[in-house]
């Protein structure tokens, strides 16, 4: 379970959340909505600690992850743009993660292909990932995110800046994937029907 | 049809102008470091050189500092090039420019400065000297590449449990691998050919292949054995710019200028890029500052008698005034200004081979040196000994940077003014004196600025060609410096400390 208690954003005076509380039940999906610029990926940035709350807590399953730097809190994310590591192939970027926790050769393998085999792209494996189509690197931006098992999942608009058939077919691939791996998560949106067809909740971020 | 033609045509004019900066690093680098091998090198020579105990030292001594400078350039360099990149806050831009300031800087004062501090000579102020002049370099050059590796990259390895050691090593310097090459290629380079920096603080057992090249050359009139030695030296440099020529790769197509984080919306550890500024700030500036405060303080007492020497009195320990001294240089700086910046700007403006342009890079200013003295001694090209010869030699030597300064404004200019210009009637010369040149302003001032800093601070063939009469700063702080006496040293210092204050000034303004 994720819970968000009176988060509150400031920078040189300037407030860009106000005191947010929000609880997300574990396994189940929370949609932020609301209009660009009102602080939506300023508030996933708090939650997974990219930049300094001013005050408010965050806690994963009762702990208090406020004061942990972004590699300790378990919270994965797939951002808009999906910032696949362009030095390391679609097969290195989906290990990554387990890669920096250890985790034996062997197990890795074994998750990556049941990650390439989750998100349809098995046969990309060995790709450059500059070589991947928007949908694609969305995708491998999925499984790279899932591989090290994270305890919330945060999802930045994953599905802008897509043409009309590629957004359609990502959709459903996402509502399967969070069904099927039954991921705490929070998505971003700002489009209602996507927050309708893949959330069991919507939150609505109020105007400062 | 008729647009190609006159364009073709136009093109043909500029490139016949490139005739003079062609003959001009032809006549006074080509001809005289080409002389020099092929009357100097023997193989015979070359087996003594290798045989010979004392100058196998001073070889292994010029390549381990210049490895252990590299090092430890990079170690005080890469952190605070982090901070500087990925940050801003209060001051970062002053401490930038603080950073970058002894790059333009002559070795001799960074040296004296350190001199200044510790009082002694030998290999840890000759290391420390190193780093304050190549500090600049490491953040000149992977600071940009370190921006333009995306931030959120970094962000995407920390949510996925990586601490900022594993992010650094598998996310960032793959990026900047290529950009830290280059770096520490070319501080090993400015390290390993050093010669101010020996000049001040080697005493008599520190010894570079580039200082032992003038000992042998100028006072002993070994010729064959300096070239001997200028062969070692250029087959090093070869070697080196050899192993690390792929590191020119470049991944920027992946890649976008990342606006720096601002410091205080970082999450954790905000105190840590400020510790590390203020860190590299004391290494690099506290020798710059300790020239000033020697040149004030004699004996624990405020005097301003080394600064009343300089301006109005002499010296027995230099030949000339140092008056004398500081308007020579002026005037060998302004000199060399005017015959660099026209030329580089010829080269910047047209495609013309950079390969033969960038060669006063790699070859030193020793072997230099060693060709000019043994070139431009006969009549009717006995040259070496006339004053104006060294601002003419200073141009040669700051072309390189100056063609490298003025090129990317050059290059800038779209072709549609010029056509725009000339299809309102305006001939080649009005277009570039009106449209061409105001573009240009800024990066001419900038250009001449680094002109007349390369020029006050050159210290290696102005060794070789300075007499009585045309005695340098850097060369009467070096002698200043090597000789005892409270008043010399002091007057050594204040001259070290002139030279920041007018460099600085120089270059604030350009």
């Amino acid at each position: 379970m994720l819970k968000v208690s009176n988060l509150t954003v400031a920078f040189d005076g300037i407030t860009i959340l106000d005191e947010i509380s929000f609880t997300v039940p574990t396994g189940e999906t929370l949609a932020i909505t609301g209009p660009s610029g009102i602080g939506k990926t300023t508030l996933l940035n708090a939650i997974c600690g990219i930049i300094r709350t001013t005050h408010g807590n965050v806690l994963i399953d009762d702990t208090d992850i406020t004061s942990l730097p972004t590699h300790k809190r378990g919270i994965g994310l797939v951002s808009q743009t999906g910032d696949l590591f362009p030095t390391m192939t679609v097969s290195q970027n989906i290990e990554f993660g387990l890669r920096i926790s250890r985790t034996p050769q062997r197990e890795r393998t074994v998750r990556v292909n049941e990650l390439l085999d989750l998100v349809g792209l098995t046969h990309l494996a060995h790709r450059n990932v500059a070589e991947l189509s928007g949908g694609e690197a969305r995708r491998i931006a999925l499984a790279r995110a899932l591989a090290p098992r994270p305890q919330v999942l945060l999802l930045d608009e994953p599905l802008s800046g897509l043409d009309q058939e590629t957004h359609e077919s990502l959709i459903s691939d996402l509502a399967r994937v969070l069904k099927q791996t039954t991921t705490t998560a929070l998505l971003v949106t700002h489009d209602q029907s996507e927050a309708d067809l893949l959330a069991n909740t919507t939150f609505v971020l109020p105007r400062k | 049809m008729a647009e190609y033609m006159e364009r073709h045509h136009l093109v043909s004019k500029t490139k016949t102008l490139l005739i003079a900066p062609v003959v001009f690093l032809s006549v006074f680098f080509v001809v005289p470091v080409t002389n020099t091998f092929l009357r100097y090198f023997r193989f015979s020579e070359f087996g003594n050189v290798l045989s010979n105990q004392s100058l196998r030292g001073v070889a292994w001594f010029s390549l381990w500092q210049a490895v252990v400078s590299t090092l430890a350039t990079l170690a005080i360099g890469l952190p605070v090039t982090w901070a500087l990149s990925r940050f801003t806050f209060r001051g970062s831009r002053l401490a930038r420019g603080i950073l970058t300031a002894p790059f333009v800087l002559p070795a001799v004062v960074i040296a004296a400065g350190v001199l200044a501090i510790t009082d002694s000579r030998g290999v840890i102020p000759i290391l420390w000297a190193h780093v304050v002049f190549n500090v600049s370099v490491v953040l000149r050059i992977v600071g940009p590449r370190w921006a333009m590796v995306n931030l959120r990259l970094e962000h995407a390895a920390a949510t996925l449990g990586a601490r900022p050691s594993h992010t650094f090593t598998l996310v960032v310097l793959p990026h900047i691998a290529d950009a830290v090459i280059s770096a520490a290629t070319l501080v090993f380079v400015y390290c390993f050919t050093s010669f101010g920096v020996i000049a001040i603080l080697g005493g008599i057992s520190r010894r570079t292949l580039e200082s032992e090249i003038f000992t042998q050359a100028v006072r002993l009139g070994n010729t064959e054995t300096a070239t001997a030695l200028a062969v070692v030296q250029a087959v090093i440099i070869g070697a080196v710019f050899f192993i690390t020529r792929r590191s020119s790769r470049s991944l920027s197509t992946s890649l976008h200028v990342s606006s720096p984080q601002q410091l205080r919306t970082k999450p954790t550890h905000r105190l840590t890029p400020l510790i590390i500024t203020a860190a590299a700030i004391v290494v690099v500036a506290s020798p710059l500052l300790a020239t000033i405060y020697r040149s004030l303080v004699v004996n624990g007492q405020l005097s301003l008698s080394a600064w009343r020497t300089i301006f109005s009195g002499t010296l027995p320990a230099l030949s000339v005034s140092p008056q004398s001294v500081i308007t020579t240089s002026l005037v060998f700086a302004i000199t060399a200004a005017c015959i660099c910046v026209p030329l580089a700007l010829l080269v910047a403006s047209n495609s013309a081979p950079r390969a033969l342009f960038s060669l006063p890079l790699a070859i030193s200013a020793a072997t230099l040196g060693i060709g000019l003295i043994i070139t431009f001694n006969r009549s009717p090209f006995s040259w070496r000994s006339e004053r104006w010869f060294i601002p003419l030699i200073h141009a040669v030597i700051a072309l390189p940077l100056m063609i490298r300064a003025l090129e990317p404004a050059a290059k800038a200019i779209p072709n549609s003014l010029r056509n725009a210009s000339a299809t309102l009637g305006a001939s080649p010369f009005a277009t570039w004196r009106h449209v061409e040149l105001p573009l240009l302003k800024p990066a001419l001032l900038r250009a001449t600025g680094l002109s007349m800093a390369t020029s006050l601070g050159e210290f290696g063939a102005t060794s070789f060609l300075s007499r009585s009469g045309s005695t340098t700063l850097p060369i009467a702080i070096a002698q200043l410096l090597g000789r005892p006496g409270v008043a010399t040293q002091q007057a050594g210092f204040a001259l070290a400390a002139l030279m920041v204050l007018v460099t600085v000034g120089v270059m604030s303004r350009a």
